[in-house]
């Protein structure tokens, strides 16, 4: 017999017992105690069993609660309410450990609407295929995105650009690992700032984000672990029919950047000045990663040169050409049959590089050459600050092939940003030139304690060692088919990945680092989730118990009544 | 009765006093131990909070021992030791009984045997509580005992480095003299620390008393040198005048070695005075009219005093390449009034004094044309040598010249330049012009218009005519064609004296030998202060041109402009080489050519040329050391430490960074475990690190999935073509 069934057993016996009572006590009103006795037997069975009412609700759907969520989000939420850790919820409300047993607690729930900061990344899986709201908790002020670039090359130029939430009329500064102050920036109305900053050698170093509000007070800091990568010494041949400006602090930075220069610069017919061994067969251009030539220099190649060039460029090298003047007929065609236009245009009016330089209000002015650069499938490589596309380059085999049309880019150097103009060229060449880099492992980009980071491209007997050293190591198991291998951090700082004698640092920031961040982070990654048809869900209707304390409080107010009844009948 | 009760009142303090003797013997040695112990672990602020409390329990403790009920404990040690109380020695208590009961007879009963009983009814010693009590509190006491040192007296630097054992020397006491420059007029000082701030040139004396007492010791700076300290009795000191910030090390020899410090001491440099230029607002300044003087006032500041102003006056006068220069000084004295002298408490007698000079243009010859610059040359009283400023250099200039002609004529010339501006060239074009025109005029308006320039012509022709001191037919014409010849013009003057000369009665005579010799023989063509010296053939030149201006004059006077036009020409082409023959040539310096090979220039042979290397210089990497530190501590390797403080040292140019990077360094070489001080010396290396010119990232080369779709393309594109 059930529970149910024993209580009403029990209380109608009950009830019969206590009217048997007062009926043989033959008191007067006895019929109303009886009726009191028996109300109040119904009382204590609805006050253990109470009686459901129907209630509307949409079916199948769970409402979760997730961690951000503000107060008045949780006291305006409805439906079937769970909560995960981190939420402060009331009591009534369902708590669950992670979204998964939420949904193995509710098997029936095939919609899930999503209310505060977002899911956290271990619950995004559970919630894909499912999610068909997401009421977004407002952000905390703070820097609520960062986008540094994934790889610094030493020595260069790199910017970072964000958004800070909740900064009017503030300041985002960024600092050096020095604590020097080395760009500070007001945000713009949606709060996007830009900031510059130069790298030095190659190596690991933490910068320092501060946003600041208006009046100067400390909002938010946060670390910023750069690692500036050691380039490649590649190897550039650079032909030209006249010496000019361009080359001359073109090869000045490649030489400084320990890049290896081969060079034929014409002086006079038949005269040449000459570095390295330029020379223009498959062998040398095999070994080559990069081939730099002008018009005139191209005007001088023979055919079975160009054809060796051509050939070379298919087997991966790069090849910038660079437009000094009007180009000959010979050249032109040559050059369009590398996929670019080439027509000549009506000239227009300078342009600056302020944006691509990283500079400021420089106030420096280049004039490009009037031609038309785009073919059917070319992409910029290099545009001026109103748009005006000064190169572009395109895929050609596995190689590439540039086409530059400004000539007087040295300024910026003459000018006295030097670093500028070698961060441009270092992009350009990076862009161009021989694909030969060893493939490194992929690290993660923001791991943070005790969250899921992915190490991909990691080879057998990869280790993760924390520094400073002397704490355990981690050994990848990449058996995984796509080599990748998963990794909860435990402490914060920088960690290396050492593969033999090289080694690879990777920072972990602290589990409270950057709450604004993360919280946006969140909820991106759950707003990305968002995609499941949005039909309206069907409408039903379910039993809900009605609230037991008011039949409590009638079984006691009857009790006590009968109770009084009773004493003052036997007085009488 | 009454015995027997006092013997129950005494039985009851007895054993209260040793209630309370147990409890304070079992409490207090562990309490005090503990106080202790705090004192050493947390401080002596916590020690004094932690005794506030102690003490509070101490007190309710106590009262609770006071305030306790004792008569059952002594009525169960009565029964257990009285065997002829009867077990009853409950009934003592009792106050008031009922007369006659049983209890009342037991009662009285018992208390006539109390007297000369030998019972003990305190309770006996706690002896496990106490023994157990004594051995936490021995801890207690061992744990402070070996505990080093207090947090508080840490911070005590140099006064007491209190080292708990006798493996380090220990400063017992430090004071370092501090003796200013006497010429910053700071008063001596003795500081206790040993990292301090000092005036530039400050001689230190260190005294110092170390235990025990070392065989020598010495003072180890950053740059590598040492000052040995002398022993006086059982003190040691040395002296030193310290030019530059340095870090300092004290090692001993013949004893332990001291706790490992380094220590600082940044030395204040004397700054050069700064001038401010109250007056004149700008440093130009145009004179005005009447202008008698000029007033100049300089506010001048400095740290620790002016010792002298100087003002040093230019003027420049003449113009073109005949600039003299005239220069001259005075000595300035400040001003008695408002002078400020900054406060001295302890920073120096900083000093900031006004000058003011009015300056006196007559005296100083200040004409038309002339320049006065003047310039405030301040040193301070730095010793030996004196920091020196000078202010910007201010100049007063006499106003341009008008451009326009004088009072009266404005009717008649209608030229925008004085006429004698006008050049043979400019007549060239307007007679061609006028010629070109022909057609379109009037013949009374060309012929009007020939004629006027003709008159152009004419006071040109006169204007070269007064460098040959020719004589002018200005005067006679000066009625009528105009004002060209107004007496404000050197030619007007001519004109003038020698048409006055010309027309002069006779006999009317002047007295003065020369002007009188002349007044009756002949007349002036030239005043000897005006005149021009030309060289023959110049002069034969210049004379051809006026006669070409002459036949131009008189077609163009005629109406002919078409016939003047060559003799115009040829009046130019004179006149340019007049002023060729007159022009100076300097020689240039610096770009010095090689001279061309004038056999084979042009010549088309190009035998011998051959190709040129390119090859560049290789940049000098400095602060290669640095870098490799840098990059060492980043990989933790180990890094080349001498190298790198060899590097350091050199980098006096970072001024208070290379300290901050040098102490850093210091405690990481000689800390090795110590990863903050690695990161701290990382963060200090940083700013001095030598920007590499910017590397490459190639891209990563394809996989050979990539390769092979992107020759897939490359062939698909071949075919397609």
């Amino acid at each position: 017999m059930s529970a149910h069934g024993l209580s009403i057993l029990l209380l109608a016996l009950a009830g019969v017992l206590g009217c048997l009572r007062v009926w043989r006590a033959g008191t007067a009103h006895r019929s109303w105690l009886c009726a009191l006795q028996l109300a109040l037997a119904a009382a204590l069975y609805f006050c253990l069993w109470p009686p459901s009412g129907s209630e509307q609700f949409t079916q199948g759907e769970l409402v979760v609660l997730a961690p951000g969520a503000s107060a008045q989000q949780i006291a305006a939420a409805r439906g079937t309410l769970v909560a995960l850790p981190g939420v402060e919820a009331p009591r009534a409300i369902e708590r669950v450990p992670d979204l998964a047993a939420a949904l193995r607690e509710h098997a029936d729930a095939q919609r899930l609407r999503v209310i505060g900061g977002g899911l956290p990344a271990r619950d995004l899986d559970a919630a894909r295929g499912r999610l068909v709201a997401f009421d977004a908790a407002p952000l905390p002020p703070g820097i609520v995105e960062l986008d540094v670039p994934p790889r610094i090359a030493a020595g260069t130029q790199w910017q970072l650009q964000g958004r800070a939430e909740g900064l009017a009329a503030g300041r985002v500064e960024l600092r050096d690992p020095a604590g020097q102050v080395s760009a500070a920036v007001e945000p713009d109305a949606q709060g996007r700032f830009t900031l510059g900053a130069t790298a030095k050698d190659a190596g690991a170093a933490v910068y320092e984000l501060r946003a600041l509000d208006a009046k100067g007070a400390l909002v938010e800091r946060l670390d910023l672990p750069i690692v500036a990568e050691a380039g490649s010494a590649l190897r550039i041949l650079l032909l030209a029919g006249a010496p000019d400006a361009q080359l001359k602090y073109l090869r000045r930075w490649a030489q400084d950047a320990g890049l290896v220069l081969a060079s034929r610069i014409g002086l006079s017919t038949g005269v040449v000045m000459r570095e390295g061994t330029p020379q223009i067969d498959a062998a040398t251009l095999a070994a080559t990663d990069l081939v730099v030539i002008d018009e005139r220099a191209w005007w001088t190649l023979d055919a079975s040169h160009k054809q060796a060039l051509r050939s070379a460029v298919d087997a991966g090298l790069g090849l910038l050409l660079r437009v000094t003047g009007e180009l000959p007929d010979a050249v032109a065609r040559d050059w369009r049959a590398l996929g670019f236009s080439l027509e000549a245009q009506p000239a227009a009016g300078p342009v600056s590089l302020d944006q691509a330089a990283g500079l400021h209000d420089s106030r420096l002015e280049f004039t490009p050459l009037p031609l038309t650069l785009a073919g059917a499938d070319t992409a910029p490589l290099l545009r001026a600050d109103d748009g005006t596309v000064l190169a572009v380059w395109r895929g050609e085999g596995r190689g590439r092939v540039g086409v530059m049309r400004v000539v007087d880019d040295w300024r910026l150097a003459l000018a006295g940003h030097r670093l500028a103009h070698a961060s441009l060229w270092s992009r350009i060449v990076a862009r161009l030139a021989r694909a030969r880099a060893a493939a490194d492992p992929q690290l993660p980009r923001s791991a943070r304690v005790g969250e899921r980071a992915v190490i991909c491209a990691a080879q057998a007997g990869d280790v993760i060692a924390p520094e400073p050293a002397g704490m355990a190591r981690i050994a990848l198991d990449v058996s995984t088919s796509d080599g990748c291998a998963g990794w909860w951090p435990a402490q914060a700082g920088w960690h290396a990945l050492l593969r033999g004698s090289r080694r690879w640092p990777v920072h972990v920031q602290a589990a409270d680092a950057a709450p604004a961040l993360a919280q946006a982070q969140r909820t991106r990654a759950t707003r990305a989730l968002l995609g499941v048809a949005a039909d309206a869900g069907a409408l039903a209707t379910r039993a809900q118990p009605w609230p037991r304390w008011p039949f409590l409080f009638l079984v006691i107010g009857l009790a006590s009544l009968l109770w009084w009844l009773e004493r003052r009948l036997r007085e009488a | 009765m009454k015995p027997a009760a006092d013997r129950l009142g005494f039985w009851i303090a007895a054993a209260r006093r040793r209630e309370i003797a147990s409890l304070l013997l079992v409490i207090l040695p562990p309490m005090l131990a503990a106080l202790v112990v705090i004192w050493r672990i947390v401080g002596p602020r916590a020690a004094v909070i932690a005794a506030a409390l102690s003490f509070a329990l101490l007190v309710c403790l106590l009262w609770r021992a006071v305030r306790r009920d004792l008569r059952t404990a002594i009525t169960r040690r009565l029964d257990a030791q009285a065997p002829q109380l009867e077990d009853s020695s409950g009934l003592l208590w009792r106050a008031q009984t009922e007369p006659g009961t049983l209890a009342d007879l037991q009662r009285a009963r018992l208390l006539a045997r109390l007297d000369g009983l030998a019972v003990e009814v305190r309770a006996p010693w706690p002896r496990a509580r106490m023994l157990a009590s004594a051995a936490v509190s021995l801890a207690l006491f061992a744990l402070a005992a070996v505990w080093p040192q207090a947090v508080g007296q840490r911070e005590a630097r140099v006064a007491g480095v209190i080292a708990g054992s006798t493996t380090s020397t220990r400063i017992e006491a430090a004071r370092v003299e501090i003796e200013p420059p006497a010429y910053t007029k700071l008063p001596a000082r003795s500081e206790a620390a040993l990292d301090f701030e000092v005036a530039q040139d400050s001689r230190l004396v260190w005294d110092l008393r170390l235990t025990p007492v070392p065989g020598s010791v010495r003072l180890a700076f950053h740059d590598g040198s040492h000052l040995q300290l002398r022993r006086q009795a059982d003190h040691w000191q040395g002296a030193r005048t310290l030019a530059a910030s340095s870090l300092y090390r004290i090692e001993v020899e013949g004893a332990p070695p001291l706790a490992d410090e380094l220590h600082r001491i940044d030395v204040r440099a004397d700054r050069a005075p700064s001038i401010r230029v109250i007056a004149p607002g700008h440093t130009l300044t145009v004179h005005a009219d009447q202008q008698k003087d000029w007033p100049l006032e300089f506010a001048v500041d400095d740290d620790f005093g002016i010792a002298k102003a100087e003002l040093f006056l230019t003027r420049a006068s003449g113009s073109g390449e005949a600039i003299a220069f005239d220069e001259s000084s005075l000595v300035l004295q400040a001003e008695a009034g408002p002078t400020v002298t900054a406060a001295d408490a302890g920073q120096g007698r900083g000093a900031s004094l006004r000058y003011r000079h009015l300056v006196d243009l007559s005296a100083l010859g200040f004409a038309s044309d002339s320049e006065l610059i003047a310039r405030l040359v301040v040193s301070d009283n730095r010793e030996p040598s004196p920091n020196v400023a000078r202010s910007a250099s201010l100049i007063l200039r006499w106003p341009a010249p008008a451009a326009t002609a004088g009072a009266g004529v404005e009717g008649i010339a209608q030229q925008t330049l004085p006429a004698y501006f006008r050049s043979q060239r400019q007549i060239i074009i307007d007679t061609q012009a006028l010629i070109a025109q022909k057609p379109d005029l009037a013949a009374q308006a060309f012929l009007q218009r020939s004629d006027a320039i003709g008159v152009d012509q004419k006071i040109l022709r006169l204007r070269y005519g007064q460098f040959l001191g020719e004589e002018s037919e200005g005067h006679a014409e000066a009625a009528v064609e105009g004002g060209q010849a107004a007496p404000d013009s050197q030619l007007g003057a001519l004109a003038g004296l020698h048409g006055a000369e010309e027309h002069a009665p006779a006999g009317s005579g002047r007295a003065g030998a020369a002007a009188a010799v002349e007044a009756e023989f002949g007349h002036v063509h030239d005043i000897a202060e005006a005149s021009t010296l030309l060289d023959p053939q110049t002069r034969a030149t210049l004379k051809a041109a006026l006669d070409q201006m002459w036949q131009a004059e008189l077609h163009l006077r005629q109406g002919e402009p078409a016939q003047a036009l060559p003799f115009e020409e040829r009046a130019l082409e004179f006149i340019k080489q007049a002023q060729q023959a007159t022009r100076i040539y300097l020689a240039r310096v610096g770009l010095e050519l090689p001279v061309p090979d004038e056999k084979r220039r042009l010549s088309g042979e190009r035998g011998d040329l051959s190709d040129r290397s390119a090859v560049q210089p290789v940049r000098d990497g400095g602060g290669d050391a640095l870098a490799a530190l840098w990059r060492a501590l980043g990989n933790g390797d180990a890094p080349d430490w001498a190298a790198a403080r060899t590097a350091l040292r050199a980098r006096t140019d970072a001024g208070p960074r290379q300290l901050d990077a040098l102490a850093a360094l210091d405690r990481a070489e000689r800390d090795a475990s110590c990863s903050p001080c690695r990161t701290r010396l990382r963060a200090a290396l940083w700013a001095l690190l030598p920007q590499p010119a910017a590397h490459v990232l190639p891209r990563v080369a394809p996989a050979a999935e990539a390769a092979a779709y992107l020759d897939a393309v490359q062939a698909a594109r071949g075919e397609r073509r």
